[in-house]
């Protein structure tokens, strides 16, 4: 027995001696070089997926084995020219580089169908689209009155009129409306019987929409009414410098939350303030924690310039975002100011700590990811890249696949761009969408919702295959 | 070599060695550990070429136990039916036997055929070397219990077991060693039990030992040692000498092969070297299988299997649980250490220093049947499993001894020293520290690597090589199940098939038995002996089914 075991041992540990450093270098990506095989080579791998999969793939002219997802793996440094051939879909390109031991990753590849598949959600001829920003609501309206509105639910694909039609705020008339990131709460400033102005308060959360009338809560028309999900039933209103904090639930009113602000934010239940003296400051709904973020006045004056209003967007635990009324965008990273002017709106990322800016006429990314800082000779601050340029009136923009793609309005038009392309960036023409109405992308269901140019209705288009547009079809 | 085989008592350089060498086992376990999870977060490059190098290594480290285990199991069987009171008379007449099994071969099944292939070879092998076996009617067994909670119904099936054993219990001493500190009911429970059964013995003697006695700490072995120096005493005033005892030291539950003596008595009476060996048989946790829960079945059953394996590796054998040793050895070595936890393999240890290398141990195809751990409830029998297997981690407290001892020791080859010290090392390092790799470190770097790593080619090979190596592996794992099965005690129960199957399925439990009842009792120990936080002795709570 100890013999056999002697013997055993020794061929098993030959056996490591010999594999294991083959098997490491294997994962590295050495191969012995083909048609030369006394040299080793060190490789590299092309990873590919694609929505929807099952892809068959093509590499420099020649289909392989393989189809989506896959790992094309042996392949000498070079340039590749990649094929994706799926039937119903557009065929995919794009020349991909190999490095000796890299990894290419195409791993959110959205294959354009030849045909894209659209389904009307909603019947009316509607003329206002709204979007509750990371919900699942948008609300579709017609003529300019609360009742002409229908909530409609994406995920259950559940529609449902705002105000029930014999309301008596049915007939008010739609003046402003406010909203917030994750909320499902939607703040409309409305002209009632005799021009009365109404702020209502409507919680689509619920199982029907909640209806409150908050109006005693507002002394006068606020300019600006900001709020987040997580803050319970507190809202903060905002005009010529002052700051009220409003609690709907107790239906109390707490003005003069701050004075001589020019900036207002909320976060984590935070509310950030930019005074015209220079301070910014954080504090909690109680006004109480102040914690002086910017104490220095000259140095405010030049970031924020000496007039005009801010939108403070807390982007993630150290990172502050300030859109200006003339559209600047600021963070507190150097530069500090990263659009002169113009920003039409911004979209986050926050796994990847991205922000997707748009204007009217481009469309970029703001990469928080690719800061240098510590233990260098020059700082790098966050890399604004521009993605797209040639708009003409974008209007919304959205990240889509996981930030792989954006899918942006640009007049009547809806587009999709390919970010990770290693090639030019690929544009696509998804549709044309009624004039002067909005569009509403869901991440969770992986469609895109529209007013249909021709008949109004409230339809959908599928953008991300494979996703679910909700689970109680109606 | 005078060594004294503890802890107690260094002065100077010798106890600052000691205390160093204490803490070498869980620094390494916690820097493999530590170390990897920081090196998969830092490096996980690196970190993902050592997991594949590791992986390898474990993989061809199963196959080559499995390749073992199964060899193992298959001697295992092959004596099944052996008839070691033949083989015992036998040796008495080694030239003729050796005959006789060449022609019972002759007709014989092939296992039998095997069996007594290997008794005939080691017969012709003491015949060559001209030695003789002592006469089997010279030879006698005393069999040591101590009992410290344990009621009548724990202890007296193995008393049982001894008495209705093959060989003649007439020439079998048995000494319950009880603790003073037991209450009252053991301590009546070992009386009745002696009134019972000792005219079935040689002798059934009780031996009481004190609490607190000056030098000892509150451990099996001070007690064993009490009981086997009353035992010297009986066997010096019968004039029986001790080169002719075979001691036998067993926890209280276990219960003997029917041939376990006879199988004992065989394996002395041929081993050339009979005063300077212990015997192991295989231990198997079948006392209470069927009551307890299923984790606790596929851990114990690890543990025979773990034994099985060392019974073909002779060469590194180190005894564990119940095992036997010539009396003549444990007298001259000082008996069994009385400050220390794992009296099972410090013995051996202590042995093999005292005998400056000539000792050994012999391993033995027969099993000795224990009770697995239990408890009342689930989570109790949980608790006294992570108890008992801490309690055997804490065998890592030889290595420091033994390194001394090695030290000191000028006649062991040094390829020994150092073959016997990475295998006490190895094994208690990697007791603690596999489990952490194979379950949650390997999984860190493609999880946590972060988008640098995702751009390296090994984000991509690396999980499928692990895959490859984990599929593979479980060629060894369902080797285990089977095996597993086929070792399992038969029993008339209402579904026998459906609760095997249910066995079977238990073993998909394994890699968070592994973790959280084998790595980290084993690491818990280890940090204990580095942080000078020593355990005291547990004895563990055993339960069985009416």
């Amino acid at each position: 027995m100890l013999i056999l075991r002697k013997i055993v041992f020794y061929i098993f540990a030959f056996f490591y001696v010999i594999f294991c450093p083959l098997v490491i270098l294997y994962a590295f990506g050495y191969i012995l070089k083909p048609q030369n095989e006394n040299i080793m080579v060190e490789t590299g791998i092309i990873y590919l997926s694609t929505a929807p999969p099952g892809a068959s793939i093509y590499i420099n002219g020649e289909v392989t084995e393989n189809k989506t997802p896959a790992m094309l793996d042996k392949l000498l440094p070079g340039r590749y020219d990649i094929k994706l051939f799926l039937e119903n879909y557009e065929v995919w390109n794009d020349v991909l580089p190999v490095r000796a031991g890299g990894a290419t990753t195409s791993g959110r590849i959205l294959l354009a169908p030849k045909k894209r598949k659209t389904e009307t959600c909603l019947a009316g001829n509607f003329n206002d689209l709204v979007f509750l920003p990371g919900t699942q609501f948008l609300l579709a309206g017609g003529g300019g009155l609360l009742g002409d509105y229908t909530v409609y639910d994406c995920l259950n694909r559940d529609p449902k009129a705002v105000i029930a039609p014999g309301s008596r705020y049915a007939k008010c008339e739609i003046v402003s409306l406010f909203t917030a990131r994750e909320s499902p709460c939607i703040l409309f400033s409305a002209l009632g019987k005799d021009t009365k102005k109404l702020f209502l308060w409507v919680d689509l959360g619920e199982k029907e929409p909640v209806i409150s009338d908050i109006t005693d809560l507002f002394p006068e028309a606020p300019r600006r009414v900001i709020w987040e999900a997580s803050g319970g039933d507190n809202i903060f209103t905002f005009r010529e410098g002052s700051v009220n904090r409003l609690d709907i639930a107790a239906k109390a009113l707490y003005p003069g939350f701050a004075q001589n602000a020019r900036g207002l934010g909320v976060a984590e239940k935070l509310v950030y303030i930019l005074s015209f003296n220079g301070d910014l400051s954080s504090m909690n709904y109680e006004k109480k924690g102040v914690n002086k973020l910017l104490g220095d006045k000259k140095l405010a004056d030049l970031i924020f310039g000496s007039s005009g209003g801010f939108r403070i967007e807390p982007f993630s635990k150290d990172v502050i975002l300030f859109t200006g009324e003339k559209g600047e965008l600021l963070a507190n990273r150097l530069p500090y100011k990263f659009v002169d002017k113009g920003t039409v709106g911004t979209e986050f990322d926050l796994p990847r700590e991205r922000v997707l800016l748009w204007k009217k006429d481009k469309i970029g990314i703001l990469d928080f990811s690719a800061e240098v800082t510590g233990a260098v000779a020059f700082e790098q601050g966050p890399r604004l890249d521009w993605i797209f340029t040639g708009g003409k009136n974008i209007k919304e923009a959205f990240f889509v696949y996981e930030a792989s793609h954006v899918l942006f309005h640009d007049l009547n038009e809806v587009y999709l761009l390919d970010i990770n392309h290693y090639g030019p960036r690929r544009l696509e023409h998804v549709l044309t969408v009624k004039e002067k109405t909005g569009i509403f992308y869901s991440e969770k269901t992986g469609f895109l919702y529209y007013l249909d140019p021709l008949s109004g209705n409230l339809a959908s288009a599928e953008i991300v295959p494979g996703k679910t547009e909700g689970t109680e079809g109606k | 070599m005078k060594f004294i085989f503890s802890r107690h008592g260094l002065k100077g350089g010798e106890k600052k060695l000691q205390r160093f060498l204490e803490i070498i086992p869980g620094l390494t376990s916690w820097t493999i550990i530590v170390g990897m999870f920081i090196l998969s977060l830092a490096n996980p490059v690196i970190a993902a070429a050592i997991i594949i190098a590791f992986l390898i290594y474990w993989f061809l480290k199963l196959a080559y136990l499995t390749i073992f285990l199964v060899i193992s199991y298959f001697r295992l069987s092959i004596e099944e039916n052996t008839d070691w009171m033949e083989r015992a008379r036998g040796a008495n007449m080694p030239e003729e036997f050796v005959k006789i099994l060449k022609n019972a071969s002759l007709k014989a099944p092939f296992k039998k055929k095997l069996s007594n292939y290997f008794c005939r070879k080691r017969l012709e092998h003491l015949l060559k070397k001209g030695m003789k076996p002592p006469f089997l009617d010279d030879i006698y067994h005393l069999v040591i219990i101590p009992v410290a909670k344990e009621t009548r119904d724990v202890v007296e099936p193995g008393i049982r077991g001894i008495a209705e054993n093959t060989f003649p219990s007439k020439r079998t001493l048995v000494v319950l060693a009880v603790e003073e500190r037991a209450s009252d009911g053991v301590k009546k429970d070992a009386a009745d039990i002696r009134a019972e059964y000792r005219e079935r013995f040689l002798d059934l003697i009780i031996s009481m030992h004190k609490n607190g006695v000056r030098g000892e700490a509150r451990v099996k072995g001070a007690n064993a040692t009490h009981a086997a120096k009353a035992a010297a005493e009986y066997f010096k005033e019968k004039t029986i000498p001790f080169e002719n005892v075979i001691i036998s030291c067993f926890d209280s539950d276990t219960v003997v092969n029917p041939q376990y003596f006879a199988c004992l008595t065989y394996n002395f009476m041929i081993c050339l070297e009979r005063t300077r060996s212990s015997f192991q048989p295989i231990p198997v946790y079948y006392n209470n299988i069927w009551d307890v829960p299923g984790f606790a079945r596929v851990l114990e059953t690890g543990s025979s299997f773990f034994q099985l394996i060392e019974a073909t590796n002779p060469e590194k054998l180190v005894t564990f649980s119940s095992h036997s040793m010539s009396f003549r050895a444990l007298v001259d070595v000082g008996y069994w250490p009385v400050d220390m936890i794992s009296d099972d393999s410090a013995i051996f240890w202590k042995s093999y220093i005292r005998f400056e290398g000539d000792y050994r141990v012999v391993p033995m195809y027969t099993t000795v049947s224990m009770d697995i751990v239990a408890a009342d409830t689930w989570w109790k029998t949980i608790v006294n499993e992570y108890k008992q297997k801490r309690r055997w981690a804490w065998g890592v407290e030889n290595f420091p001894l033994v390194v001394r001892g090695f030290l000191r020791d000028k006649k062991i080859p040094l390829f020994n020293k150092i073959r016997l010290i990475f295998k006490l090392f190895e094994g208690h390092i990697s007791w603690a520290t596999w489990a952490f790799l194979l379950t949650i470190i390997v999984w860190i770097p493609p999880v946590f690597g972060g988008g640098h790593f995702q751009k390296n080619i090994l984000y991509y090979s690396a999980p499928r090589i692990n895959g490859t190596i984990f599929n593979l592996a479980c060629f060894s794992i369902i080797t285990s199940i089977i095996l597993s099965i086929c070792l399992l005690p038969k029993r008339k129960i209402k579904h026998p098939l459906l609760q095997r199957i249910a066995f079977a399925f238990q073993w998909l439990f394994i890699p968070l038995i592994i973790l959280f009842l084998s790595a980290i009792p084993a690491l818990d120990a280890q940090t204990r002996l580095m942080l000078g936080k020593r355990l005291e002795f547990w004895v563990a709570p055993k339960k069985r089914g009416q």
